[in-house]
């Protein structure tokens, strides 16, 4: 039998045992490593971390075992770095000072990196704790600061920190220079200017970089706050070298522009100097000819002579002419003066201008251009020099052979372009003679240029002309074959200077900003080009435009978007301009628009009988564009003021009705909140009389939506009502309203007297 | 005969241009100023005013706009003559009140086109 206490006892033991295993089984796994030594320093119990973490066996490491003895192993296994003989001497040392029972410290870093901070601790019944905690992370990470630090140690630029009042907390070695020189130590305030930045660099959370000069030295500064610490970081680096060699660079570049344009002045001038010589030896010659071919005895002898004289200035004058572009090309000074014109018409006038050249060598001259083939926007003399070239070319090197000058709508680099096509059935050339076609005086060879005349610079003038508008040349060519040029020009050229391609990407950037309530102008053309230019005319003047391409679809889209105007062209293919113009001006829903006329045929008074208001010539002037449009638009009627009154009331609605029409106003009444949602819905008054008191939704109902609502909530209201405010009411409208009226106060027109006063007086003034 | 003011500074321009039209049948006289062409539109009446642009004194451009602006010679067609042959020549000359132009050196078929043109729409 088992007594009963003896029982409760065993269990107990029972559980304290349980307890105990528990604890063990937790020290086993606790991440530190653990060792109790009794008085003697005999190992009591450890866990696995303290055996792995030291790399005892446990066999070796179990309870009894000595500490003194796992000294000796770990000194002998060479963990210690001293001597021999002094390994006893820190063995002693060690043991002794566990055996005095203070609390200690032992770092020790083993063979394999790791960091073990022992600590030893007295246990009050007698004995020791020990605890090893592995800090090799720790250890590791300061290892790796202390590496980082050194970063902005040895930087060669200056690097600081300071803290958001200014104080530096941090210098390196590199900012000695700049440290003395804005008188700043570690520990001080920087400098006023820099405090501010600071503040600001660490509301903004931006990094902040400025040029910042000092004492004869200029520095690149950039501050970038770290915020989480109210630190701002600045780092420095000195440009004074940078900044000077730019200022030389600068200077350097100057003194080429100045060079370069005395050298412009000087060839411009010379060539006026030059030019009029030439102009009296050229005019004389002809002079003389003329004279002598009135005395028959002389001029056989003469007049051969005069003419040598003469085509020899005119050849000079060329030449003059060629140099001076060349050198304007070259020097960037060439300028492009570009305009709207119509191609056809450029084409047309060329023949009767080469004839001459071509009829020298009994050569015959086709054009080929289609009159449709629409309008440019690019430099005309200069585009129409370098056609001239080409066939003053051709006409050159052909006898008794074809010429042809043929004008397409292509492409080049993917936007639209004009292709002028310019061949002959002439000598042709070498590829090696192609090559060097475009070169300044390199005409095929030296007796080329005797037998055939010229200065060798047109055709480099041409490519350089067709580079400046934004073009290509193409050159085929076989010898005894004949040559073809081909040119390609885009049809809008957009020039290139400085300023306006600022524009261009301001205008890309920021599109023109179109005003819905804007005039509405609806451009009709089939010219791709002549649409956008009218377009981007009008909307520089603040139009609303739309463009339609066909003149088919005229009346639909008008009534559709309700144009205010209509520009018409009148040579269109689908359609032409007198047959909509006829349509628009025959039909009710749109014969008020007015619609000018646009074309390159004159014919203002075909227009005005069709009932044109207007009638523009092409190439349009933007002036006259303007001006004409001006003109025609009808008066505004948004200028009208509109006023909204609210009440259920007839005979307040029609006297409000009535005083205000009286004054250009424009009135809407409505007989309760509802109402006055729905008109509003439909367009926002300027202002709103407001009764309270009414059926269905009342007026503090209809003011609390109104004020909601983002689009409604800027309305002026002003209260008109019959109702006796109470505070609350007064409560509910204050700061709502722009003013109350109650109409027992006085009469109602004198009341409404003070409405349109107040109206009147800017507080809610028609824009 | 078709009287012609021809308003030039360079003596041989002058006596050349004078000579050559001369012989076309036109009556010439002459200016070599702008001062001195201003007076001569007003005193001589002329057909048709050939002006050089850069002119001594009063220069082309400010010489064509005090006549422009006389009631009397307002309607005498002017032509500009200049050697520099910038396309901001023409517009200058035309904006001045000219009524044609035409660059240096003189071509003549082409100046009598003009001036026939502008001779003949003025009749």
């Amino acid at each position: 039998m088992i007594d009963a206490n003896e029982a409760l006892k065993n269990e107990g033991l029972e559980s304290l045992t349980k307890s105990l295993q528990l604890l063990l089984s937790g020290l086993e796994l606790m991440q530190f490593g653990f060792a109790v030594f009794d008085q003697d320093l005999k190992l009591v119990a450890s866990n696995k971390r303290f055996s792995e973490v030291q790399g005892f066996d446990t066999s070796f490491c179990k309870p009894g075992a000595c500490l003194e003895e796992l000294f000796r192993f770990r000194a002998k296994r060479g963990d210690f770095d001293v001597e021999n003989d002094d390994v006893e001497a820190l063995i002693a040392e060690r043991l002794d000072r566990i055996a005095k029972l203070e609390q200690h410290e032992v770092e020790h870093k083993f063979a394999d990196n790791t960091h073990i901070v022992y600590r030893y601790e007295p246990i009050s019944q007698g004995g020791v704790l020990c605890t090893l905690n592995d800090i090799s992370e720790i250890r590791r990470a300061e290892t790796r600061i202390r590496q980082l630090a050194r970063m902005p140690e040895e930087n060669p630029n200056p690097v600081l920190r300071f803290t958001r009042d200014g104080t530096m907390e941090y210098a390196n070695q590199a900012s000695e220079v700049l440290r003395a020189s804005i008188n700043c130590q570690l520990g001080e305030k920087g400098p006023k200017d820099l405090q501010k930045l600071f503040v600001y660099v660490l509301k903004t959370n931006e990094h902040v970089e400025f040029e910042y000069d000092h004492a004869g030295r200029t520095y690149a500064i950039m501050l970038a706050p770290v915020v989480d610490e109210d630190i701002v970081n600045v780092y420095c680096r000195d440009i004074s070298q940078q900044k000077q060699a730019q200022a030389e660079t600068t200077r350097a570049r100057e003194k080429a522009e100045e060079a370069s344009n005395a050298k412009s002045t000087f060839l411009a001038n010379m060539s006026h100097e030059l030019r009029t010589p030439l102009n009296a030896v050229i005019g004389y010659s002809e002079l003389l000819q003329d004279e002598a071919l009135e005395l028959p005895d002389i001029s056989d002898i003469f007049v051969p002579d005069l003419e040598k004289i003469h085509s020899a200035g005119r050849h000079l004058l060329d030449l003059i002419n060629g140099v001076l572009d060349i050198s304007k090309i070259e020097s960037g000074k060439m300028e492009t003066y570009c305009e709207s014109f119509d191609v056809y018409k450029m084409i047309e006038e060329i023949p009767a201008t080469v004839a001459p050249l071509v009829d020298k060598n009994n050569n015959t001259l086709r054009v080929r251009c289609d009159q449709n083939i629409g309008t440019m926007h690019s430099d005309l003399l200069k585009i129409r020099q370098s056609i001239f070239n080409f066939l003053s070319n051709a006409a050159k090197f052909t006898e008794q052979g074809n010429i042809e000058l043929r004008v397409e709508r292509g492409q080049l680099n993917g936007e639209q372009a004009m292709v002028f096509t310019i061949s002959d059935t002439g000598i042709g050339m070498t590829p090696e003679q192609q090559e060097r076609v475009f070169d300044p005086f390199s005409q095929a060879d030296v007796s080329t240029t005797r037998k055939y005349g010229g200065t060798g610079l047109g055709l480099s003038i041409t490519q350089q002309f067709c580079h400046l508008l934004g073009g290509e040349i193409e050159v085929e060519s076989q010898p005894q074959k004949g040559t073809s040029f081909v040119m390609r020009l885009p049809v809008f050229y957009q020039q290139q200077d400085a300023s306006s391609e600022d524009q261009l990407v301001a205008d890309e950037l920021h599109p023109v900003q179109v005003d819905n309530n804007a005039r509405k102008v609806m451009v009709v053309d089939d010219d791709p080009v002549a649409r956008d230019l009218l377009k981007r005319h009008l909307e520089k003047d603040g139009y609303n435009v739309t463009t339609v391409a066909d003149g088919n679809d005229v009346i639909d889209i008008a009534l559709d978007w309700q144009p205010d105007i209509i520009t018409l062209d009148v040579l269109m293919a689908n359609v032409d301009g007198w047959t909509v113009l006829s349509q628009v001006k025959n039909d009710d829903r749109v014969c008020h628009i007015p619609v000018i006329m646009v074309s390159i045929v004159d014919e203002k008074k075909m227009g005005y009988t069709l009932g044109a208001a207007d009638y523009i010539s092409k190439p349009v002037q933007q002036s006259i564009l303007r001006e004409v449009v001006a003109k025609h638009i009808p008066e505004s009627s948004a200028a009208q003021f509109e006023l909204l009154v609210i009440d259920d009331d007839e005979a307040t609605r029609t006297v409000v009705r009535h005083t205000f029409e009286k004054l250009d106003c424009n009135v809407t009444e409505a007989i309760n909140g509802q109402a006055g949602w729905e008109r509003i819905e439909q367009l926002i008054p300027d202002i709103i009389l407001l009764d309270l008191m009414m059926p269905e939704v009342d007026g503090f109902e209809f003011l609390d939506r109104v004020k909601k609502t983002p689009e409604w909530k800027d309305i002026p209201v002003i209260v008109l009502t019959a109702k006796t405010l109470t505070k609350a009411d007064y409560a509910k409208l204050q700061g709502r309203v722009e003013n109350i009226y109650e109409k027992s106060e006085a009469p109602l027109t004198q009341i409404l007297g003070s409405v349109s006063e107040q109206i009147r007086s800017n507080l809610v003034a028609p824009s | 005969m078709t009287k012609i003011l021809l308003v030039e500074d360079n003596e041989m321009n002058r006596d050349m241009l004078s000579r050559r039209l001369l012989r076309k049948g036109f009556e010439m006289v002459i200016a070599v100023d702008g001062a001195q062409g201003v007076e001569m539109a007003n005193s001589e009446r002329p057909d048709l005013i050939l002006m050089d642009m850069s002119l001594p004194e009063i220069d082309g451009w400010e010489a064509t706009r005090l006549i422009k602006s006389n009631d009397h010679l307002k309607h005498t067609p002017i032509i500009a003559l200049t050697a520099h042959a910038m396309p901001s020549d023409k517009q200058n000359a035309l904006d001045a009140g000219c009524d044609d132009y035409d660059t240096k050196p003189v071509e003549l078929p082409r100046l009598l086109d003009k001036m026939a043109q502008l001779l003949n729409a003025n009749d």
